[in-house]
């Protein structure tokens, strides 16, 4: 590695161990030094990964999807550099190098990188850093405050993945990628789900269709992985022409889809591996940071679902119907999206389970929604702290579900740590 | 006896219900049905022909795909529209058919839509996104919502406006006028779920209908409301941005 590069670091780690030893946990600090210093960081380490860079984009999914790929290549003895906690911004990344490179050997030790971006930071990102592979899983309406219209999106994500010099990976029931993919001059393997199971799991011009009975177009695209069956967590996968029987740690059938993604990019990666190998791996991943991840908290079992617009809130109802005394924390800060019109755009009146509870800074809104689907709601508590205790505290043996918008949840995980409820691990 | 159904007529559900227009049906919907009237929601799509007999209509927002999508069949059903306008329907056009029913829309690539011509108004796409929370005073008093336009609407002298803007751009970045007013049709840039955040509104396209039926409105029961007068509430202390 180059000595400036070295010097970064070695800076990076500095302002980083100064940052903690003034008590902020701030992992955004040496991202921001280091960009400041040297602009090509990012560009010169990724440049020396061996095995280059994967790039995870799309509306939904791509924290799940990016740990998952982490961790089966991982499986394979592949040492893996990846923004595994969900700050997909490029301080993030840079921030994840400087803590992971080892001073004493002079080396990151680390063979490829896994990262997840969003479209707008991932098309500076791919100007600067040419990705070996794109993966890219879905266009759905999301942050349109942020992006104004999807053709927008669409266009930025037709750049990142023409960016890629190895390879890519499309979801292959979404339309608007798969015509991209068509224009690509790199081999292209599509993942997607059995006909019969495309209903639910609509693309966005098929979720907003509320009002047309037709039935969603199937793929007319060779699928490398196929989504062929779930019953619970137990999964079956067609791949090679062949069904694979899989039972996972991961719950939510869009989690099923997103492994999907992840096994077509295992094995384009490392061709060699057999699927067996790649299933072994698979069923021993747990569920990423806030998506649909389990917490004992007290006596009960909370459940922590992400939610940041109407195709994964409307996952999230579907996938998450058991019988759950139910919280939904609803924030618009910037990185909720600041329009809270979608709330509108999902149908709640299909979720049976009890909803207790509506908080965060937009309680009121959603308490609003609820009604317009005549459903009962018990409380309203603005006040996130005020709101999980009397969700946690309520005379019920029932599970705890908590749907959260993106900053809800950061607060929710600080409350639970704070009040000592969490592991260690969390 | 039973009185029928009012009708509730929304235009092009698929390409128009961009950021959850559907809402403002579905507000509709309920707050007959909490009354015990009865509502019936048809929906225009693109080659339909539009009913003769109908008592509400409601037109989202779209992206600009959307909006040239649907713009001949709007053409074409202009004619029909402005019938029921001058029976006095009331109307709510949200955003895209909002700047549709002007009198044209230049897109920001240029492109000319003519409009039906319902409002004095003409939209010019402009390179600056007028996007955030919004609030305007007007006859109903006080309304919030949310806009996300690229569109600067121009209204000529003849035309009213539908608010004063209180917080956010409205009709263009200036911040000045929001929306416009003609009969008993409402033209905006708040998007998404107008309605159920702002009942009066609602109330107010109900009763149109219901004195246009010859049924007296003054018997629109009252509602408890206090959960839209809090969502006011936390709507007034969020910035623009």
């Amino acid at each position: 590695m180059k000595r400036r590069v070295l010097v970064a670091i070695l800076i990076g780690k500095l302002v980083r161990g100064l940052s903690r030893l003034v008590g902020h946990g701030g992992s955004a600090l040496p991202g921001l030094v280091i960009e400041k210093i040297m602009p090509q960081f990012i560009n010169e380490v990724l440049g020396s990964l061996d095995d280059g860079v994967i790039v995870v984009v799309g509306t939904n999914g791509k924290t799940t999807t990016t740990k998952i790929i982490s961790e089966l290549l991982t499986s394979q003895g592949k040492r893996v550099l990846t923004n595994a906690s969900g700050s997909n911004f490029m301080r993030g990344i840079i921030a994840t190098i400087v803590s992971d490179y080892k001073l004493k050997d002079r080396a990151l030790h680390k063979d490829i990188a896994v990262l997840e971006l969003d479209e707008a930071y991932g098309r500076l990102f791919v100007e600067r850093v040419k990705p070996q592979y794109v993966v890219a899983l879905n266009v759905m309406r999301d942050q349109l405050d942020r992006f104004g219209e999807l053709a927008v999106t669409t266009k930025m994500l037709a750049s990142i993945l023409q960016s890629a010099t190895n390879g890519c990976v499309i979801n292959g029931d979404e339309p608007e990628l798969v015509a991209i993919g068509y224009g690509l001059k790199v081999p292209v393997a599509y993942y997607g789900v059995k006909p019969n199971l495309r209903q639910l799991f609509p693309t966005d011009a098929e979720l907003m269709k509320v009002f047309t009975a037709t039935p969603p177009k199937s793929h007319r695209t060779q699928l490398t992985v196929m989504l062929n069956d779930f019953q619970d967590q137990q999964v079956s996968y067609r791949i090679g022409g062949h069904i694979h029987e899989v039972r996972l740690k991961l719950k939510g059938q869009y989690n099923f889809h997103n492994a999907a993604a992840a096994l077509t990019i295992a094995n384009m990666v490392m061709p060699k591996v057999s699927v067996a190998g790649w299933l072994e791996s698979l069923k021993h991943i747990e569920p990423a940071f806030g998506r649909g991840e389990s917490i004992k908290v007290g006596e009960h079992w909370l459940e922590l679902i992400l939610v940041k617009n109407p195709s994964s809130f409307r996952q999230g109802l579907a996938s998450h119907a058991s019988e759950a005394l139910t919280m939904i924390a609803i924030n618009d800060n910037h990185a909720d999206g600041r329009d809270v019109s979608w709330l509108w755009d999902v149908d709640f009146s299909g979720y049976s389970p009890h909803i207790y509870v509506a908080s965060g800074i937009r309680a009121n809104d959603m308490a609003l929604r609820l009604k317009y689907d005549n459903i009962e709601l018990s409380k309203t508590e603005i006040n996130l702290e005020l709101a999980l205790a009397s969700l946690l505290n309520a005379s019920s043996s029932l599970p705890r579900r908590v749907f959260c918008t993106y900053t809800a949840m950061l607060a929710i995980r600080a409350i639970l740590k704070k009040t000592a409820v969490m592991g260690p691990g969390l | 006896m039973k009185k029928s159904p009012l009708k509730i007529l929304y235009l092009y559900p698929d390409e128009m219900n961009f950021y959850g227009d559907y809402g403002n049906v579905l507000a509709l919907v309920r707050r007959l049905e909490w009354r015990g009237l009865e509502a019936n929601v048809l929906y225009h799509k693109i080659g339909d022909s539009l009913p003769k007999n109908v008592d509400i209509i409601v037109g989202g927002g779209g992206q600009d795909t959307g909006q040239l999508t649907i713009h001949a069949d709007l053409l074409r059903i202009g004619g029909g529209l402005h019938q029921l306008a001058d029976n006095n329907v009331p109307m709510l056009m949200v955003c895209g058919l909002y700047q549709l029913f002007g009198k044209r829309f230049v897109t920001a690539d240029n492109q000319e839509l003519a409009g039906i011509g319902i409002f004095d108004a003409e939209t010019i796409g402009i390179g600056k996104r007028m996007i955030g929370n919004i609030i305007t005073e007007t006859e109903f008093g006080e309304l919030i919502g949310f806009e996300n336009h690229s569109g600067k609407t121009v209204l000529e002298p003849s035309q009213t406006p539908f608010g004063k803007v209180k917080l956010g751009y409205g009709n263009d970045p200036s911040g000045h006028n929001e929306g416009a007013v003609t009969k008993n049709i409402y033209g905006t840039y708040l998007h998404g779920a107008l309605l159920p955040k702002n009942p009066v509104l609602a109330d107010a396209l109900i009763s149109h209908a219901l004195i246009n039926r010859g049924e007296d409105s003054e018997k629109l029961a009252p509602l408890d409301d206090s959960l839209a007068q809090k969502v006011h509430i936390d709507a007034r202390k969020r910035k623009q941005a």
